[in-house]
C-alpha cells in the first residue's frame, strides 16, 4: 500500500518570485484561454483579472500574444512603475 | 629646287606608304609648290617634312581649317592618335559623305595618315574599315590649338524656364518608400521592375503622378529608381518572399544628410537594377539576322560604367553656371564617343548600323540607326535621359529650357551643376546646409500632421512614419495620427511619452491637448496586459494572521488583499513581513518559484505519484494537475490521467517538458511514467508511422480553385506546406479521379502533370458540384462530417487571410446559443484559433473554430 504523506504543519505560506499577469477587465481571461500557449503557461487564477504564470513558458506566451496583436508590458517587481 | 634638303636616313617608312604621289602633288599645289612632279619623291617629302609639316606651320594650318575638320583632329587626338573611320565619323555631325570628304582633305593635308601597308592590308583582309593615324607633328600643333579651346563655354543667356533640383526630396521619398514596406507584405518587383497591387497602392499613396507608362503593372520610374537605390544600399531585403526594411535604416536617416546623399549617389552609380538605356522610349529592340556578330545593346554593367564616364566629363563643367546640353554632348563626343557603346574594328562590333535596337517608327516599326551618323539619337538620348532623371532626381543638376518643355519631356536645353552636385562630384568640399529646410511640423486637433518643409529632415520623417499614417502630399507631406498607427509605433518600441515628446519638439511646443490625451489612451489600450515578474504573495490558509493579536500590524505588512486568504506583499516588504510574523510567533514556509522544490515527488510502480507536503506549491500542483488527477480520500496522492496528458500535449506542452518538470521535483522519473507520458503525447499529436499520400500544387491560383471545390478539399487531411497537403487515407484514387474529371491530371508522386485552363474547372464533366465554392456552412452539406466542415472553414479562412479578402462569419460567443453574423478581416489562424478584426464595430476578436458556423468569402479586400 502506498505511503500516505503527513498533514502539513499550519503555517503562513510566502510565495516568492512569482510571475503575475494582470488584465484591465475580467472578460479578457476567456479570450486568452483560447490560446494554447496561455493554457500551457497558466498556473493559478487568483482573481478574474490576475493569474499566476509559469515563468518558463513566458517566451512562448509572448510570441503567441504578439502574434495575436497583444503586446503586454513586462515589468520586474523591483522596477515597477 | 636648290634648297631641297638631302634624303634623311631616319625618314620613316610611314611617309612613303602614307602618301601617294597624287597626294603629294595636291599638298604641293596647295602650298604653292609648282614643280612637284619634276623633283625626286624623296627629296620632296623631306622638304615637306621640314618646311611644311613643322609645328608652327601646322598650327597655322589647323587654325585655318573648317570647324568640323578641327573637331575630327581633336577627336582623333582624344583617342590616342589612332581610330577607325567609323568611330571617328560618329563623333562628327553632318552627312557621312561630307565627313568622309573632310577626312580625305585632312589626309591630303598630311595631318592624318593611313597606317603602314602591313596593317592596312591586314585590316582590309578582315573586311573592316581602315584606320587613320594622327601625324605626330600635327599632334604637337594640336595640343596648343586645343588648349586655346579650354573648358566648355558658358551659355550666353540663361534659360527662360528652370526646373529646380530638390536633393532632399528624393531622400524624403526614400524614407517614405522604405516605411511603406514596414509592417506590410510587399513582394519584390520582378527584374524588369514590374510589381503588383501593393506597388500600385504605394505609388498612389506617395502621389507619384501617373507617368508616361500605359502598363499598370510597371513601377513608376521614380518609384523604381528609389527601389533600386534602397536595394543597392542594402536597406531592404527579401525575407520569406516579402520585402522588409533593414533595421539600420533608422541610423542612416538620422545621420548626416551629406552622408545619406553620398550613399544614394554612390548606390546609383553601382546599381544594375535601374537601366537608363532601357528608359529611352524612342528606341526599340530590333532583331538581327546574324547574332554571332554581337549586339550593340549595352548591358546593365556597361550602363553602370557609362555613368562613371559621364560623371568624369561632367567634372569639367563649373558648378552653378549654365551650360547648353549640346556642350556636354560635344565634350563626350570628342573625348569618349564610345562611352556607352563600343564601336571599332575588333570584328565583333564592326558594321555600319547599331545592332539589337533601332529607332521607333510609325506603328512601332523599327528603323535602323547608323553607327557613324546617329550618335545623337542613341548616346545623345542616353545623356538626356541621365540629366532628366537620375541627375535631376539626385539633385546634381538644375534643368533649363529655352521654351516650354515638350510633351514627352525627353529633351533638355541647358543644365547647371548644383552645389550639392559639386559636392558629390568632388568639385566642392562643403555640403549645402540642410537644416535651413527644417520647418516646424503643424499638428492640428483633427489628428492631421502637416510637414511644411519641401524636403523635410529624413530623421524626423522616419520617426513620424513609425507612428503616423502617411496620407500623401505634394509640397506639404500630410500624416494622420490614429489608434492603429500609434499602436504600430508602440509595437516598434515607441511609447506615448516619446511620441508626445517628438511631436512637441517638432511643433515648437504647441501640441493640442486632445492629441496628447489620445496618444496616452491608445498606448494604454495597446498595453492592456501587464506581466510582472518577481512578485511575492503571502497566503494564510489557516487564518493564523487573522487570529493573531497583532492582526492589524500583520495585515499592514502583508500588503493589499488579492483574494480572501491572499495578499500581495509590497515592493521591498518581504523582510518587514517576515520580522512581523516572527514577532507574532507565526511559522512561515517559503516557497521559491525561481528555484522550485526538489525531491517532493515519489512514484509508484505503476502510474501513482505521491507529493510530500513540502511540494504543495502552486506550480507543482499545477504541473501535477496537468497530467494527473488527485486520488479521492488520499491527500497528496495523484494518478496519471491519459486525457489530461493529451490535453496538455494539445496545448503545446511537450512530453519532454512534462517529464523534466517531474524529474526536477523527484529523484528521477520512473520509466513507466515516462513511457506513458510520451506515448499519450504522441497519440495526442497524431504521430504514427503510416504511409501517407501527398498532393502538391505549386500554382497558387489553381490550388485555391481546387480547395474551393468542397468535394476535392474534403479529401485533404492536413496542409503541411504552402503547396503540399496530406491526402486522407485511402482517398488518393478518389482525389485523382475528381481532379481528372476536371481536366487536371496527377503524377504518381501526387504533383500535377497537366491541366486545362483554370476556367474549365467550373465546366468540367463533373461540374455543378457546388455553385458557391466560396461559402461553407456547417450541417447543410448532407454527409459532411464535423471534421470535414472544420477543414472547409479552415481552408476558406486561410484563403481569405492569404488573399486579404473580407469574410462574413456566423459565430456564437462562448456560453451563448445565439449566432451573430459579422463582417471580419481575418488576420491570423493559429491552429483552431482565429484572430480577426471586426469591420462593423471595430475591435480585434479571437474565436475558436468550433464557435464558427459558417464562413463566406466576400468580394472586398482589406488592408492592414
Amino acid at each position: 500500500m502506498a505511503r500516505i504523506p503527513q498533514k502539513p504543519e499550519p503555517a503562513v505560506l510566502l510565495h516568492e518570485n512569482l510571475t503575475l499577469m494582470e488584465m484591465d477587465r475580467p472578460g479578457q481571461m476567456a479570450e486568452l484561454r483560447a490560446l494554447p500557449a496561455f493554457r500551457a503557461a497558466l498556473v493559478k487564477v487568483l482573481d478574474p483579472c490576475t493569474v499566476v504564470l509559469d515563468g518558463r513558458h513566458l517566451s512562448d506566451l509572448m510570441a503567441s500574444l504578439n502574434k495575436h496583436g497583444h503586446h503586454p508590458r513586462i515589468l520586474a517587481e523591483d522596477m515597477e512603475e | 629646287m636648290r634648297d631641297m634638303p638631302p634624303q634623311s636616313p631616319e625618314f620613316p617608312e610611314l611617309f612613303l606608304d602614307g602618301y601617294s604621289t597624287e597626294s603629294l602633288k595636291v599638298m604641293a599645289r596647295r602650298r604653292g609648290w609648282r614643280d612637284a612632279t619634276g623633283a625626286g619623291k624623296m627629296e620632296l617629302i623631306a622638304f615637306l617634312k621640314d618646311r611644311l609639316f613643322s609645328r608652327p606651320a601646322n598650327h597655322c594650318l589647323i587654325r585655318s581649317l573648317p570647324p568640323r575638320q578641327q573637331h575630327l583632329l581633336a577627336a582623333l587626338k582624344a583617342r590616342g592618335g589612332k581610330a577607325d573611320l567609323v568611330t571617328l565619323s560618329a563623333t562628327a555631325s553632318g552627312d557621312s559623305a561630307e565627313v568622309a570628304a573632310d577626312v580625305r582633305d585632312l589626309v591630303e593635308l598630311g595631318l592624318m595618315l593611313y597606317p603602314p601597308r602591313a596593317e592596312k592590308g591586314r585590316k582590309h583582309h578582315l573586311g573592316q574599315c581602315p584606320r587613320v593615324w594622327l601625324d605626330p607633328s600635327a599632334a604637337e600643333a594640336l595640343a596648343t590649338a586645343s588648349a586655346e579651346c579650354g573648358r566648355p563655354k558658358l551659355l550666353a543667356t540663361p534659360p527662360t524656364q528652370i526646373h529646380e533640383a530638390f536633393p532632399g526630396l528624393l531622400l524624403a521619398d526614400m524614407v517614405l518608400v522604405l516605411n511603406s514596406l514596414a509592417g506590410t507584405q510587399v513582394p519584390p518587383p520582378t527584374e524588369d521592375l514590374r510589381g503588383g497591387r501593393p506597388w500600385r497602392e504605394m505609388a498612389r499613396r506617395l502621389l507619384v503622378p501617373p507617368e508616361e507608362t500605359g502598363d499598370r503593372d510597371l513601377l513608376p520610374p521614380r518609384l523604381a529608381f528609389i527601389y533600386a537605390l534602397l536595394v543597392e544600399m542594402n536597406l531592404v531585403r527579401v525575407h520569406a518572399g516579402f520585402l522588409v526594411a533593414a533595421p539600420e535604416a533608422g541610423l542612416l536617416f538620422h545621420g548626416d544628410r551629406a552622408v545619406l546623399h553620398s550613399a544614394a549617389f554612390s548606390a546609383w552609380q553601382k546599381t544594375q537594377a535601374w537601366n537608363e538605356f532601357q528608359r529611352i522610349s524612342e528606341l526599340l529592340p530590333r532583331p538581327i539576322p546574324d547574332e554571332a556578330l554581337g549586339l550593340h545593346t549595352p548591358s546593365a554593367g556597361k550602363v553602370s560604367r557609362a555613368r562613371g564616364k559621364v560623371l568624369a566629363v561632367l567634372r569639367r563643367f563649373a558648378p552653378t553656371h549654365w551650360y547648353a546640353f549640346s556642350s556636354l554632348a560635344r565634350e563626350l563626343k570628342v573625348h569618349d564617343p564610345d562611352f556607352l557603346i563600343q564601336r571599332g574594328d575588333d570584328g565583333r562590333h564592326g558594321g555600319t548600323t547599331y545592332r539589337g535596337f533601332g529607332q521607333r517608327g510609325r506603328n512601332n516599326t523599327v528603323l535602323p540607326l547608323n553607327l557613324t551618323e546617329d550618335w545623337d539619337r542613341v548616346e545623345g538620348r542616353f545623356l538626356a535621359r541621365l540629366l532628366l532623371e537620375p541627375f535631376h532626381w539626385l539633385g546634381i543638376v538644375r534643368l533649363g529650357y529655352q521654351l516650354s518643355p515638350n510633351e514627352d519631356a525627353s529633351q533638355v536645353d541647358a543644365f547647371a551643376l548644383t552645389t550639392a552636385g559639386a559636392y558629390l562630384l568632388g568639385l566642392a568640399t562643403g555640403y549645402p546646409d540642410g537644416r535651413a529646410e527644417s520647418v516646424p511640423l503643424l499638428v492640428q486637433p483633427d489628428f492631421s500632421v502637416l510637414c511644411l518643409a519641401p524636403a523635410p529632415d529624413t530623421g524626423m520623417l522616419h520617426d513620424l512614419c513609425a507612428f503616423a499614417d502617411y496620407q500623401g502630399g505634394d509640397r506639404v507631406a500630410r500624416f494622420r495620427l490614429c489608434r492603429e498607427s500609434v499602436q504600430r509605433g508602440c509595437h516598434q518600441g515607441w511609447s506615448a511619452e516619446s511620441i508626445t515628446r517628438i511631436l512637441t519638439d517638432a511643433t515648437g511646443g504647441t501640441l493640442p491637448q486632445n492629441i496628447a490625451a489620445s496618444i496616452q489612451e491608445w498606448e494604454e489600450a495597446f498595453r492592456r496586459f501587464r506581466i510582472i515578474r518577481g512578485v511575492a504573495l503571502v497566503e494564510d490558509p489557516y487564518g493564523l494572521m487573522a487570529a493573531s493579536p497583532h492582526a492589524a500590524e500583520l495585515e499592514k505588512a502583508a500588503g493589499g488583499q488579492l483574494a480572501p486568504d491572499l495578499r500581495r506583499v509590497p515592493r521591498g516588504g518581504k523582510s518587514t513581513l517576515s520580522a512581523a510574523l516572527r514577532g507574532a510567533r507565526i511559522p512561515i514556509r517559503h516557497l521559491d518559484y525561481a528555484a522550485g522544490p526538489g525531491r517532493v515527488l515519489t512514484f509508484d510502480e505503476e502510474d501513482g505519484i505521491t507529493c510530500s507536503p513540502r511540494g504543495d506549491d502552486w506550480l507543482t500542483r499545477s504541473l501535477l494537475a496537468r497530467i494527473a488527477r488527485p486520488v479521492d480520500g488520499e491527500p497528496g496522492r495523484w494518478r496519471l490521467d491519459p486525457r489530461r496528458v493529451r490535453a496538455a500535449a494539445v496545448d503545446g506542452v511537450s512530453a519532454d517538458e512534462m517529464v523534466r518538470a517531474l524529474s526536477e521535483r523527484s529523484r528521477g522519473t520512473g520509466p513507466e511514467i515516462r513511457l506513458a507520458i510520451t506515448a499519450w503525447s504522441r497519440e495526442a499529436a497524431g504521430v504514427s508511422v503510416a504511409k501517407v499520400s501527398l498532393f502538391t500544387c505549386q500554382e497558387q491560383e489553381l490550388r485555391e480553385m481546387i480547395l474551393a471545390v468542397p468535394e476535392l478539399a474534403a479529401e485533404m487531411e492536413e496542409q503541411i506546406a504552402d503547396d503540399t497537403f496530406v491526402v486522407r487515407a485511402g482517398r488518393m484514387t478518389a482525389l485523382r479521379r475528381g481532379l481528372k474529371a476536371r481536366g487536371v491530371r496527377l503524377r504518381h508522386d501526387g504533383s500535377l502533370r497537366g491541366r486545362t485552363a483554370p476556367s474549365d474547372m467550373a465546366t468540367g464533366p463533373a461540374a455543378g458540384i457546388d455553385p458557391l465554392p466560396f461559402r461553407w456552412r456547417r450541417g447543410t452539406k448532407g454527409e459532411a462530417s464535423a471534421a470535414t466542415s472544420s477543414a472547409q472553414l479552415r481552408f476558406l479562412l486561410l484563403r481569405a487571410i492569404q488573399a486579404r479578402r473580407k469574410v462574413r462569419v456566423e459565430m456564437c460567443r462562448e456560453g451563448e446559443a445565439l449566432y451573430r453574423s459579422r463582417q471580419l478581416a481575418p488576420l491570423v489562424l493559429d491552429g483552431s484559433v482565429l484572430t480577426a478584426a471586426c469591420l462593423e464595430n471595430g475591435g480585434r476578436w479571437t474565436f475558436h473554430l468550433d464557435q464558427i458556423r459558417s464562413v463566406e468569402l466576400l468580394a472586398g479586400r482589406f488592408t492592414t
